[in-house]
């Protein structure tokens, strides 16, 4: 780094007046070209600022976590998050695990990251590698794996957070040199067998995830990697602190459900070389053949690979419409197909309104968009515009595109469910939605045309995954925006008071998967509805009523209750769910100071309210029985 | 070649460049931890074009040892 680059990035840290200036500073370096220096003086511009924290990360391990938690805080800030850590005393990672009251138990992690290192868990299997026989291998590999699932065991039980275990990056040059690929269970075979064991254990959990530090460091020269350890006792070169800060980044997104939920693209020099209007269909470059068309191509191809993940996709753009369709209609070697789309804005009108008309054609916010576009004054623009849009600084030159937008954050999801794909279609029916609204006269009429159908039903193990994410990503229909973890989700499903309910929807488009959650507490004959909220999708067609109705069904048929309380508490999102206990005829019966209101129903309150156009499926404890 | 040495482990500490004498320590400064031992190693080698071997890096505990050491190292005595 030259001088003159750190003098004004100190200062910039210096003046920055605002956590958000702050953010913007950072934002301008290359996040994987922080250095050290870098890293002090933005955390330290952060501790000046003082930030609350909203993400409790713990680090734990055998080995010294310095310098990674001071990265992670900065990489974090970049991108919105306040991290506050906790590390656990050298050497001391089992002794926090095992003690109800240890330190880390009272910081109470979102997250824990636990990194183990081979020489120090299995020295011989590090140094002697050679000399042990085959069976000692397979001995020595169960011992660590046992190890390992231990910790997952100890941290789920004596912490909420959810789990991240590093895998074991696999030393650069094998003891035995390139004869141990033929030796019998060699060293390489060792690593690849226990990084594929590790992951198989895991890959069923929602708690637990393994970080694959082997893939993101195992390029880093691993001589220097030794002076790390001999002198400090860390088994990271400093220069792989910014990736591994990236990476873990990863999981804050998507355990915080804070995944955005659609990608927006311009089209001429963003999806394909050249501009549609001017150098028409078969004149754009994209596809084999030419250098940059192959970059247009593989950036194509690594957006649609957004899409397989359950990512909408948009395009905003000024074109002619018509000019744009035929694009997608001539090329029809582009990977990405006009259909992949959701929405479109494609005219001449400026881009922030574009983006208004797709976030309302969606019922999406505005924080749910990445916003891609290679001109940087459009980028300029929709950012002073749309500050919660994320607009990222797209690199100049085509042949980085694929690689850039495989390497962001926002994207991240903890496990892509089949919900995740329903989705996707049930955005791409939207469209045709909107369509039959407008030919179908009256609203009501419109509703029994679309033949909604809701099946409420007990959450089970199967439905984990989804309710924590709709519990942390649902802003706008939510009376109480509580958000809870996966392991509050799985206390839900097992302790007795707590009756926590899915809702799954299809209508005469197809199906929409699960979109509502509701979670009632029951305690001495008084129930209280603790959360209940609808993805957006689902909004104003009558399933709000349905779904209400089969909350006072459950309270009073199953758990026996005859008052149910119920609160509403605003957010600067959740205005659609505002009014709507009354409506469904709760009594209210005080407004805190706060701006949150109680509520309470009994007798002719817990009455279900009329909803004819919505055919109900209502399994109370599991049991089948059409309502 | 001292004031830059200087400069060096005063950057890596967080000091200002005036309160880094030749008696600084780590013994005597808090942030000299393992870590920051070995940036300051680390940004030394880069400045001057060196090496240091282990026992050098261990053996050099103080701002004095250190300019020592880069003076020999870089036959710069």
């Amino acid at each position: 780094m030259d001088d003159k680059g750190a003098k004004s990035f100190a200062q910039k840290c210096r003046d920055a007046a605002s956590i958000d200036e702050l953010r913007q500073v950072i934002l301008e370096r290359d996040p994987l070209g922080l250095t050290a220096k870098d890293v002090v003086l933005a955390g330290r511009a952060s501790e000046r600022l003082g930030v609350k924290a909203d993400i409790r990360f713990a680090f734990a391990g055998t080995h010294s976590m310095n310098p990674l938690p001071a990265y992670l805080k900065v990489h974090g800030l970049a991108h919105g998050y306040a991290i506050a850590d906790f590390v656990a005393p050298y050497g001391q990672y089992m002794q926090q695990l095992l003690v109800d009251d240890s330190a880390m138990a009272g910081f109470d992690p979102g997250l824990l990251f636990v990194s183990c290192a081979l020489r120090q868990l299995a020295p011989r299997l590090y140094h002697e590698f050679s000399s042990l026989p085959p069976a000692e291998v397979d001995s020595e590999r169960e011992r660590v794996l046992e190890h390992l699932c231990q910790v997952a065991e100890f941290a789920s039980n004596r912490t909420s957070a959810t789990v991240l275990i590093a895998n074991f990056n696999r030393p650069p040059y094998p003891a035995l040199g390139i004869a141990d690929a033929k030796r019998e269970m060699g060293e390489t075979e060792f690593y690849l067998s226990l990084n594929l064991e590790l992951l198989r254990r895991f890959k069923s959990s929602d708690r637990v995830h393994v970080v694959d530090m082997d893939r993101l460091i195992g390029g880093i020269r691993a001589e220097s990697a030794d002076r790390m350890f001999f002198v400090a006792k860390n088994v990271w070169l400093e220069s792989a602190c910014n990736t591994i800060a990236q990476e873990l980044l990863r999981y804050i997104v998507a355990a915080t459900g804070r995944t955005k939920k659609c990608l927006v693209v311009d089209l001429d020099n963003t999806l394909w070389g050249g501009v549609i209007g001017e150098d028409g269909a078969t004149g754009i470059n994209v596809g084999p053949g030419s250098p940059v068309g192959e970059a247009f191509q593989s950036f194509q191809y690594a957006i649609r690979s957004l899409r397989e993940r359950g990512i909408i996709l948009a395009i905003c753009s000024k074109n002619n419409p018509a000019d744009a369709e035929d694009a997608f209609r001539v090329r029809v070697d582009m990977p990405l197909k006009l259909q992949d789309f959701a929405a479109s804005a494609i005219s001449w009108g400026d881009k922030v309104s574009g983006l208004s008309g797709i976030a309302a054609a969606l019922n999406l916010g505005a924080d749910s968009f990445v916003f891609v576009d290679d001109n940087p004054a459009e980028r300029a623009i929709a950012r002073g515009a749309m500050p919660q849009t994320t607009v990222p600084e797209l690199p100049r030159d085509p042949a980085e595109f694929a690689r850039f937008l495989q390497r962001q954050v926002y994207f991240e999801k903890l496990r892509i469910s089949s919900d995740d794909i329903v989705r996707l279609r049930d955005y791409d029916a939207r469209g045709q939605r909107e369509q039959l609204h407008t030919s179908s006269g009256t609203l009501l009429h419109y509703l029994t045309r679309l033949c909604t159908e809701i099946e409420v039903r007990p959450a089970g193990k199967g439905d984990v995954a989804r309710v924590h994410e709709l519990f942390n990503k649902t802003n706008q229909f939510n009376l109480t925006t509580r958000r809870y973890t996966v392991a509050d989700v799985q206390r839900f499903l097992v302790q007795p008071q707590f009756s926590l309910g899915v809702v799954t929807a299809s209508d005469a488009f197809g199906p929409m998967g699960t979109i509502g959650v509701y979670l009632v507490e029951s305690v001495d004959g008084v129930a209280r509805l603790d959360s209940l909220l609808l993805s957006c999708r689902a909004l104003g067609r009558g399933i709000e009523t349905a779904t209400m109705n089969c909350v006072k069904g459950e309270v009073v048929r199953r758990l026996g209750c005859k008052r149910i309380t119920a609160e509403f508490m605003p957010t600067a999102k959740n205005a659609p769910a505002n009014g709507y206990l009354a409506v469904q005829g709760f009594d209210l019966v005080t407004r805190r100071e706060d701006g949150s209101e109680l509520y309470q129903a009994s007798g002719p309150g817990l009455q279900a309210q009329s909803c004819e156009y919505v055919k109900v499926i209502h399994h109370l404890d599991g049991a089948r029985g059409v309502e | 070649m001292n004031q830059r040495v200087k400069q060096v482990v005063a950057e890596v500490l967080g000091l200002e460049a005036d309160a880094v004498g030749d008696d600084l320590s780590r013994d005597s400064a808090d942030s000299w931890d393992s870590l920051n031992h070995l940036r300051i190693v680390t940004a030394l080698e880069q400045e001057f074009a060196i090496t240091l071997s282990m026992e050098e890096i261990q053996g050099a505990q103080s701002v004095r040892q250190l300019i020592g050491l880069v003076a020999r190292l870089s036959g710069n005595t």
